[in-house]
């Protein structure tokens, strides 16, 4: 069977965001039990990512270290701001979707990672779906 | 007295301005903004000077206030024979691409707008010409043109024009004000859209402040002055307004802001016979201060008219209150609030049999006179 959730949310400028709850919220919901469950922002300037679900600082390590990998310049050749195009790059480098897997109506990261939207630019007001696959 | 009769120029473009103003945001998309101003330009902007002559020079002061609200960058208005003849030159390009110089000028073609945009490049300001045409003269000695969208047709006085120019402004101000992040996407989007509903809305109401207008002008024909007050970009819609009954009818008229109209305008003799004209929005910060002035209006006796935003409830009694829709963003009043005034003055001429301008004198209307003189277009253009 396939479940699908669609979230609406009003990101701030560069947040990190847990979604975690609402992950685990979606797979109950869904009754699947073996599968994966995938997480996805249709957008070009935020993304998602998986990491430890307990260190709250790496969270804002994490941000700092892909605004220092992609600074936001005002040479980018796409003129519409510099945070907006040193997002489009921060995306197609960290990604806008993560895949885990489900197993015994678990994710066996359960407990062990979280999941995050990585809003690069903001404030804006986003969406993300969550998908679960599976039987 | 039936008001199609009087039907005129300004009545006909209150009419059309929501039109036009959605036409402006339409064609000034994105990719138009980008080619006005690069992003390293927008990023090495210390300073803004809009500087023009008449209603050119009202729409910097008309939009002061939103250009500094979004961009964050200081902004002066000046009108241009200060800029072109006055202002020392060490303000002048003493930096990359600073300060960034607004010339307006709807034609481009009068001589002080260009010599203004000559000035700046001398001293390697950055510059744009918002104008009609790049192969103006304003065009021509700008760095960047800007295309002003005009309506079609004898539209003169313009106030859609003046509309379009604001409108204009606007939107190179939230430009520059989301490129340096000032705005956010959803800010900048919305400010966007919020112009056009204004309009919109304006628009929906007009028909009611048609007839009041018309009825206005019935009673103000024969006042013998007419006194404008507004503050800050509300000074703006009171120096419009003021213009206008010297451009339709060639009355008498003065104009001031809230404080200064009490030290001087406030004397004027027999203020029994002069209409008063407070512009008095609820978001100004001057607000209480213009209630305050109202009262001194009231004590003198004059007839006074209050074009709001705000409900009538605000003010005293004794004062004829014309509340207009209030716009999301209190920078948007000038847009639309100028068609108000622009309808009386264009009714007053109607009724008196005044020809707008001096039409029925038509040597005097020209620009360039050489029996008289140089006035406008072939004025000796000297940059200092």
């Amino acid at each position: 069977m396939v479940y699908i959730e669609k979230f609406e949310i009003e990101t701030t400028k560069n947040a990190v965001i847990s979604i975690t709850e609402n992950v685990k919220e979606v797979l109950n919901k869904s009754g699947v039990k073996n599968g994966l469950l995938s997480i996805e922002v249709p957008h070009s300037t935020i993304g998602v990512v998986a990491t430890t679900a307990f260190v709250e600082d790496i969270r804002i390590d994490m941000m700092e270290e892909v605004k220092r990998l992609v600074p936001s310049r005002i040479n980018f050749k796409h003129e519409d701001t510099p945070d907006d195009a040193a997002g489009h790059i921060k995306c197609a480098l960290f990604g806008t979707s993560v895949t885990s897997i489900v197993k015994d109506g678990n994710l066996v990261a359960d407990g062990k990672l979280g999941y995050f939207l990585m809003e690069y630019d903001g404030p804006r007001k986003r969406n993300y779906y969550i998908c679960v696959l599976g039987e | 007295m039936n008001k199609k009769d009087y039907s005129n120029r300004l009545s006909d473009q209150a009419y059309k301005a929501a039109e036009i103003i959605k036409e402006v945001c339409e064609k000034t998309d994105h990719n138009l903004l980008k080619e006005v101003i690069s992003m390293k330009e927008i990023h090495d902007i210390q300073k803004v000077i809009m500087t023009g002559c008449g209603d050119s020079w009202m729409a910097g002061i008309a939009t002061r206030a939103v250009f500094e609200a979004v961009t964050g960058i200081d902004v002066e208005v000046m009108r241009n024979i200060d800029f072109t003849r006055h202002l020392n030159s060490r303000f002048l390009g003493y930096s990359p691409n600073t300060p960034l110089v607004i010339v307006v000028s709807a034609s481009g073609d009068k001589a002080r707008p260009t010599e203004a945009l000559l000035r700046a490049g001398k001293y390697h300001a950055n510059t744009i010409a918002l104008t009609k045409s790049k192969d103006s003269p304003c065009g021509k000695a700008a760095r960047h043109v800007f295309p002003l969208v005009l309506p079609q047709g004898n539209y003169n006085p313009g106030s859609n024009s003046y509309s379009a120019a604001i409108t204009s402004l606007i939107l190179l101000a939230l430009r520059i004000g989301r490129a340096r992040n000032v705005i956010s996407h959803n800010e900048y989007e919305d400010m966007k859209k919020a112009i056009v509903d204004f309009a919109e809305e304006f628009s929906n109401n007009l028909e009611a402040l048609d007839n009041l207008s018309f009825d206005i002008a019935t009673r103000w024909k024969d006042l013998r002055a007419l006194d404008f007050i507004g503050d800050d970009s509300d000074y703006a819609t009171a120096q419009f307004g003021s213009a206008k009954v010297l451009e339709t009818y060639g009355g008498y008229t003065t104009y001031d802001d809230s404080e200064d109209w009490l030290h001087i305008n406030y004397f004027l003799s027999e203020p029994e016979t002069i209409g008063r004209v407070v512009i008095a929005n609820k978001n100004t910060p001057s607000f209480s201060r213009i209630k305050e002035t109202l009262q001194s209006i009231k004590r003198i006796g004059s007839p006074c008219i209050v074009i709001t935003d705000a409900s009538a409830d605000e003010f005293p009694d004794g004062f004829e209150v014309i509340t207009t829709p209030e716009p999301r963003y209190f920078w948007l009043n000038p847009l639309m609030q100028h068609y108000i005034f622009d309808m009386i003055a264009g009714y007053i001429a109607e009724l008196k049999g005044t020809p707008f301008f001096f039409e029925d004198k038509p040597e005097l209307m020209q620009n360039t006179a050489a029996a008289h003189g140089p006035r406008l277009i072939d004025s000796k253009i000297e940059i200092i």
